[in-house]
């Protein structure tokens, strides 16, 4: 069974669910999509008690379970059961799943109750990970997640997705991460985090300037400015070996790297002939092909998922706004309309909605569809919001805030505009990208 | 041209000209760059250091040279009235005490805007000063322009009397 994706229809569903059919006792047999717990909030109830362990682990199990909720809440569909709401006769979880009291957990209003058993031993860990429908007392995900122990995170990430697949059909982003540019001005590196902010990792030892980084489609490398051979340079940095390498190092200017999403090529920013011009590279940085041709400031270019048209930044029209253009640099239409100055646009993986900045006093993080209509406002915080970019299931933007001071990571789910601060990113953050997922 | 005998700095301007030059070498489009390059620097130089080295002192500094910086508004890369006038008598000192300099245009941006953008408007800021220079008669051949946006302020501050500090054009001495 899975859920029906999309809160308003989720509602609807619910509406008319309470409407010709009042509340039957939960898990009679009869399921249908949705068992809502109410009016107004369409998601999903999960129970997600401690994970079970051998005596004497009790604290990775802790902190696996309490990843695994973080992930099931962050997705906006699931709601988790608090522990106060747990059956009062359920004295935590053993070893065997067979021993869950379902009746009970669906009069605590659980629709789904998820049993993790996790051994841990000598360097390594495996979880034995299952959801189970509360209705019916079925096992619907299933799996045992074998890891190194430093790893633990990314195998909670892994079973999130699962279970977010068979809710949803579509995994979510639980086991993607950021990158993002870190620290004081003047001395910025390349960083990379996992998505709720753990596993930070400075990536770049550069000792100068170092900004704009994106993760290349297969997320093996990121693109990124720096300054660190005195120029303003482009560079591709390997995650595996850890190197960098040059990918543009023309007179001027040499920003904004944008992948296209086969990855083979990417648009740039350059200013060889005397003006901010967006140009299309092989990713080898060789075959440099002008797209703009404008006296004005073309900039931020950035692909459409299927790679047949560029948005970017220009000032053609008096101020700076988002235009989308064909990758010969053909068809060039304006898309930002409502007024404010609109800059740094971010095209959804879904290919449906842009992301951009809109300038009103602060600046803010905005979201229109393709076609520039439909334009509303995901961020209100008086602060600087910048760089926003999707995440790849197109439910969530990051992007950088100074709301409380200095500038910090924040997602903003598209749907509901809840904002939410990435936990645990100690160094000022700004110019992130969020990755693709990295799960099995 | 002097360049700087010292030891660390020649080091460092062969290293940067070095990298520099990798660049170049891919420069050969159908697209002719308008925008000068970079070359190393002359091979036939010694390193050899006898007692002092021999410095062109006042290319040194270029703002011992008197040459100073250029200020704009909010989101502009228009010049001001006064960068006019600033940008003729820099021109005045880069045909005449500096005539052998190569000057790198720095374009700086406030903090306000975004990052990526505020790079673009740097660079714009910088080319502004460049063609103004070489319409006063500075070749073109010897301005280069790069943009630090809002990366280098020249103050910290948060408020406009910062900001309007910051959105400015410095012009340093660059290697060939």
């Amino acid at each position: 069974m899975r859920v029906i994706r999309g809160c308003v229809l989720s509602a609807v569903f619910v509406a008319m669910a309470f409407a010709q059919d009042p509340p039957a006792p939960a898990g009679d047999g009869n399921s249908v999509s949705i068992r809502s717990t109410g009016v107004g909030d369409s998601r999903v109830g999960v129970a997600v008690p401690t994970f079970a362990t051998p005596p004497g682990q009790d604290a990775l199990a802790s902190q696996m379970t309490e990843v695994l909720r973080y992930d099931l809440e962050f997705t906006g569909l699931i709601r988790l059961l608090r522990p106060e709401e747990f059956p009062t006769s359920f004295q935590g979880l053993t070893s065997d799943a067979a021993q869950l009291d379902f009746p009970s957990w669906r009069n605590a209003r659980a629709e789904y109750v998820v049993h993790g058993y996790i051994v841990s031993e000598g360097g390594n860990v495996a979880l034995d990970g299952r959801l189970l429908d509360a209705a019916t007392g079925q096992q619907v995900v299933g799996r045992r997640y074998p890891s190194e122990q430093s790893a633990w995170r990314l195998v909670v990430h892994t079973f999130a997705e699962d279970i977010v697949k068979y809710l949803d059909g579509e995994p979510g982003i639980a086991t993607s991460g950021y990158c993002f540019s870190g620290g004081a001005t003047g001395k910025k590196e390349i960083y990379i985090a996992d998505y709720d902010g753990a596993n930070l990792k400075q990536l770049t030892q550069h000792n100068s300037i170092s900004i704009l980084p994106t993760f290349s489609p297969d997320g093996l490398k990121i693109a990124y400015v720096s300054f660190k051979d005195r120029y303003q340079f482009l560079y591709s940095f390997e995650l595996s070996s850890g190197k960098s390498t040059a990918l543009s190092k023309e007179v001027g200017m040499n920003s904004a790297p944008a992948w296209a999403p086969d990855g083979s090529r990417l648009a740039m920013v350059l200013s060889k002939d005397a003006n901010s011009e967006i140009y299309l590279v092989n990713a080898d940085g060789t075959n440099k092909k002008r797209l703009t041709n404008d006296g004005g400031t073309d900039t931020s270019p950035c692909f459409s998922p299927d790679g047949g048209n560029i948005a970017f930044v220009s000032d053609r029209g008096g101020s700076p706004q988002i235009y989308v253009m064909d990758t010969s640099g053909g068809n060039v239409r304006r898309l930002s309309l409502q007024g404010g100055k609109s800059y740094d646009p971010s095209w959804s993986p879904d290919g449906k909605q842009i992301a951009y900045v809109v300038e009103q006093g602060g600046f803010e993080i905005w979201v229109m569809d393709a076609n520039g209509s439909n334009p509303r406002n995901l961020t209100a915080s008086g602060g600087s919001n910048e760089s926003p970019s999707w995440s790849r299931d197109s439910r969530n933007v990051v992007f950088t805030s100074t709301r409380e001071g200095k500038p910090q990571l924040w997602t903003a789910n598209a749907a509901t505009g809840q904002n939410r601060k990435v936990p645990g990113i100690s160094v000022a953050a700004q110019g992130p990208d969020w990755g693709p997922r990295r799960g099995r | 041209m002097s360049y700087l005998r010292n030891g660390f700095f020649l080091t460092l301007c062969v290293a940067m000209a070095l990298t520099a030059s990798t660049g170049c070498k891919s420069k050969k489009n159908a697209q002719q760059p308008i925008q000068p390059a970079l070359n190393d620097s002359n091979p036939n130089e010694s390193t050899t250091i006898t007692g002092q080295p021999n410095v062109d002192l006042e290319g040194l500094n270029f703002a011992s040279a008197g040459v100073r910086p250029v200020y704009f508004d909010y989101d502009s890369y228009a010049l001001r009235p006064d960068a006019l006038s600033t940008l003729k008598t820099n021109a005045e000192v880069f045909k005449g005490q500096l005539a052998g300099a190569i000057i790198q245009v720095e374009g700086h941006c406030d903090e306000r805007g975004t990052q990526e953008y505020n790079l673009a408007l740097g660079e714009k800021r910088a080319l502004a000063a460049r063609d103004y220079l070489t319409k006063l008669g500075v070749s073109g051949d010897r301005i280069v322009t790069i943009s630090y946006g809002e990366e280098a302020p020249a103050d910290p501050g948060h408020n406009e009397s910062s900001w309007a500090l910051n959105r400015r054009c410095e012009f340093n001495k660059a290697t060939r």
